[in-house]
């Protein structure tokens, strides 16, 4: 019942989202599984037909990548290409279903997990509207899918990140957040400045980050507003979620002219 | 007396043992958990492109041919009497999915290059009621072949739905112009069925 009206409430934020109510509709659309080597985890996933047409729906793996800039844009590749993917670690049963109008279908799953893991492994699984009848003799076919994002990760995973190569620009400051850790980071940052004597002076929020280990991903902090001549700090926090925080404290001179310096960091 | 006293201090001593029973608070935890759920829908209209008129498809189309394509002879080109506008619903629970675009060429009697991928073009554009506002972070029109991982952040749609209009490579300099990149279909291209795949996938962050 609870979950038959948790439902209910999603499609109507569907219809207030966009104009026409989904056709494939995934209830999960991201696992995240915390695992040691050699644990065996199954689980499930529902999908729904809101169509009053059945739909024909095969289901696969592919890896996935989140790329430069990092703000979520994806590389979808085949199955086992990815250097973190877990694709032969997950299984799913059906691979193939007809769901009639308004059905549904739950999708089983099972993770086995290696002896040994080191780092995050991911993929996504892939439901698909699909019919030969579907297809286009000429021109294009239009191909739709909804997905269900995989993150595996160790239980001892590690969340480390740094702010560094802090440069000013014309009307703001850049940096990178770099991740050192061994999972993907998401980070969720902010930041103030301060004047001497503790008043903030401006607030903001850099857009989301999500930030595979090794790489690096740009942050930028507009001055909203010219900072008059004096001493300040720049304090900026990323949230990494799970109560793990970076903190980066930059100290900023202001000269008479409005030019500004860079005069310390610390995390 | 002392009998009277006894009984009372009894029945005090068994009120304050009762009263933490009666008196202690009961804490009931309500909680439900709302998924980040994902969902797509389309809707296909065809338009006419003389008078933009807009003709709804039948739920579930997803073919979408040009064909009846006629030659123009003042250009010296193959031109269709229709586009597509092509409506996509994209249905959230606790965060709003993304949704990328990537075309797939498919069979090109040209050979290796120029495929309808070369003579094609989607334009992006976000619609609110009846506003349209082009998407000029991605293009707003790119050729077909041109979309790899087209990614539109849920955050450039808050409040509307995203339209994606298909056509052919005409030349046109009109706004949004074809880019300049692109090319027609003419008695310059092998004669065949040219296809491809528009793949459009909604996935959460």
């Amino acid at each position: 019942m609870i979950a038959r009206v948790i439902f209910l409430a999603l499609c109507a934020v569907g219809i207030l989202t966009g104009e026409a109510k989904a056709q494939l509709f995934l209830e999960n659309g991201k696992e995240t599984l915390a695992v040691s080597g050699g644990d065996h985890r199954t689980g499930s996933l529902l999908i729904h037909n809101t169509s009053s047409e059945p739909a024909d729906v095969k289901v696969y793996w592919e890896d996935f990548e989140y790329k430069s800039p990092y703000d979520g844009t994806k590389n979808f590749l085949p199955a086992g290409t990815a250097p973190a993917s877990a694709s032969q670690w997950v299984t799913f049963s059906p691979q193939i279903f007809t769901m009639p109008a308004f059905g549904q279908q739950t999708i089983e799953y099972t993770v086995n997990v290696p002896s040994q893991v080191q780092e995050g492994h991911y993929g996504v699984l892939f439901f698909e509207r699909s019919s030969d009848s579907l297809k286009s003799d000429a021109g294009v076919t239009l191909v739709t899918r909804v997905g269900c994002l995989f993150f595996i990760e160790p239980k001892d995973k590690v969340k480390k990140a740094e702010i560094q190569d802090i440069r000013l620009k014309q009307d703001s400051l850049t940096a990178n957040f770099v991740n050192q850790g061994n999972v993907i980071l998401i980070p969720r940052t902010t930041y103030y400045i301060m004047q001497e004597g503790g008043l903030v002076l401006l607030r903001g929020e850099s857009k989301k980050l999500y930030v595979p280990p090794g790489a690096s991903a740009p942050i930028e902090i507009p001055f909203k507003k010219p900072l008059s001549s004096g001493h300040y700090t720049l304090v900026v926090n990323s949230d990494l979620e799970e109560g793990d925080v970076v903190v980066k404290e930059i100290g900023l001179t202001a000269d008479a002219t409005g030019q500004i310096t860079v005069d310390n960091t610390t995390s | 007396m002392k009998t009277k006293i006894s009984i009372v201090v009894a029945g005090l001593f068994l009120l304050f043992q009762v009263a933490p029973v009666w008196a202690a608070p009961t804490t009931f935890t309500v909680s439900a958990t709302v998924p980040l759920a994902t969902g797509i829908s389309i809707n296909v209209s065809s338009v006419n492109s003389s008078t933009n008129a807009f003709t709804l498809q039948p739920s579930g189309t997803t073919a979408l041919s040009f064909d009846p394509m006629t030659f123009n002879t003042t250009n010296n080109i193959y031109i269709p009497n229709h586009y597509f506008a092509l409506d996509f619903g994209v249905t959230g629970g606790g965060g709003s999915p993304d949704v990328s675009v990537t075309y797939n060429e498919g069979t090109n009697p040209n050979g290796a290059t120029n495929g309808l991928g070369f003579k094609a073009t989607a334009t992006f554009a976000k619609e609110v009621g009846t506003t349209e506002t082009l998407l000029t972070a991605h293009g707003p029109k790119k050729r077909l072949i041109d979309l790899s991982s087209e990614h539109v952040a849920f955050t450039e749609l808050t409040g509307a739905y995203l339209r994606i209009y298909v056509g052919a490579w005409t030349g046109s300099t009109v706004a949004p112009a074809d880019p300049t990149n692109g090319q027609p279909f003419s008695n310059a291209d092998a004669a065949g069925t040219y296809t491809g795949s528009l793949v459009v996938t909604a996935v959460v962050n």
